[in-house]
C-alpha cells in the first residue's frame, strides 16, 4: 500500500477529500490499537477499518491497487450514506463508481447495493432494482452478490 | 506524499474526522 497505492495522486486526492487517516503498526503494540481496530481482532495486514462518527461502516483485509482502492473508498462512502438513510447521496456515489470503475473487484457488491438504493429512491421501484440485480446475477454469478441478486428472477414483473 | 495525512493517535484522528464530517480510516500495516 505504501509503495504503490498511497503514492498514486488520485488515491491521495480521494483520501484527503473524504477521509482522516490513522496509521497503526500491527506489531508495535500501539496503545490505541485495540480500540482503533474495533470489536474484532485484527491479526493480519494490511487491514482497514472505517468509521463514520464513531460507528464502524466497513472492514477488510488485503492489498488493492490504486484504482481498486479508489473504488473501495467510493463504495465505503456510499455505504456510509446508505446506513444513515441518505439514499440520494448513496445513489449518486454508486453511479459514479459504476461509471468510472468498471472491472474493479467491488463492482458486484456495488451493483447489489445500487439495486437496493434504486428501489428505495424510486419509492419501491422494482424495475430500477431489477436493472442492477439482473446485471449482477448475469455477470457475476459465482460471487456472493451475484447469488444475492439472483433472487430477482423470482420477483413479480 | 501522504506522510502528513496519517495521524498516530486515535483521539486526534477521531476528533478531526468528526469535526470535518469525514470518515475515519484506520490503516493497520505491518512494515517490512
Amino acid at each position: 500500500m505504501d509503495t504503490v497505492t498511497y503514492p498514486d495522486p488520485a488515491v491521495e486526492q480521494a483520501l484527503r477529500d473524504s477521509f482522516v487517516g490513522l496509521k497503526i503498526d500491527l506489531l508495535a503494540r500501539h496503545p490505541d490499537f485495540k480500540e482503533a481496530s474495533g470489536s474484532q481482532r485484527i491479526g493480519f495486514a494490511p487491514a482497514f477499518v472505517i468509521y463514520d462518527q464513531g460507528r464502524e461502516v466497513r472492514r477488510y483485509i488485503g492489498w488493492l491497487d490504486p484504482r481498486a482502492f479508489r473504488a473501495e473508498l467510493l463504495f465505503t462512502r456510499a455505504s456510509a450514506a446508505f446506513s444513515k438513510g441518505d439514499v440520494p447521496t448513496a445513489k449518486t456515489l454508486l453511479e459514479e463508481l459504476l461509471r468510472d470503475f468498471e472491472g474493479t473487484p467491488i463492482v458486484p457488491e456495488a451493483l447489489y447495493l445500487h439495486g437496493m438504493v434504486a428501489f428505495l429512491a424510486g419509492k419501491k421501484d422494482l424495475a430500477a432494482m431489477r436493472v442492477s440485480w439482473e446485471r449482477c446475477a448475469r455477470e457475476f454469478p459465482t460471487t456472493r452478490f451475484g447469488m444475492h441478486c439472483s433472487v430477482i428472477a423470482d420477483a413479480p414483473t | 506524499m501522504l506522510a502528513d495525512f496519517w495521524n498516530d493517535q486515535l483521539a486526534a484522528a477521531r476528533a478531526a474526522a468528526d469535526a470535518a464530517q469525514k470518515l475515519l480510516l484506520v490503516y493497520v500495516h505491518a512494515p517490512g
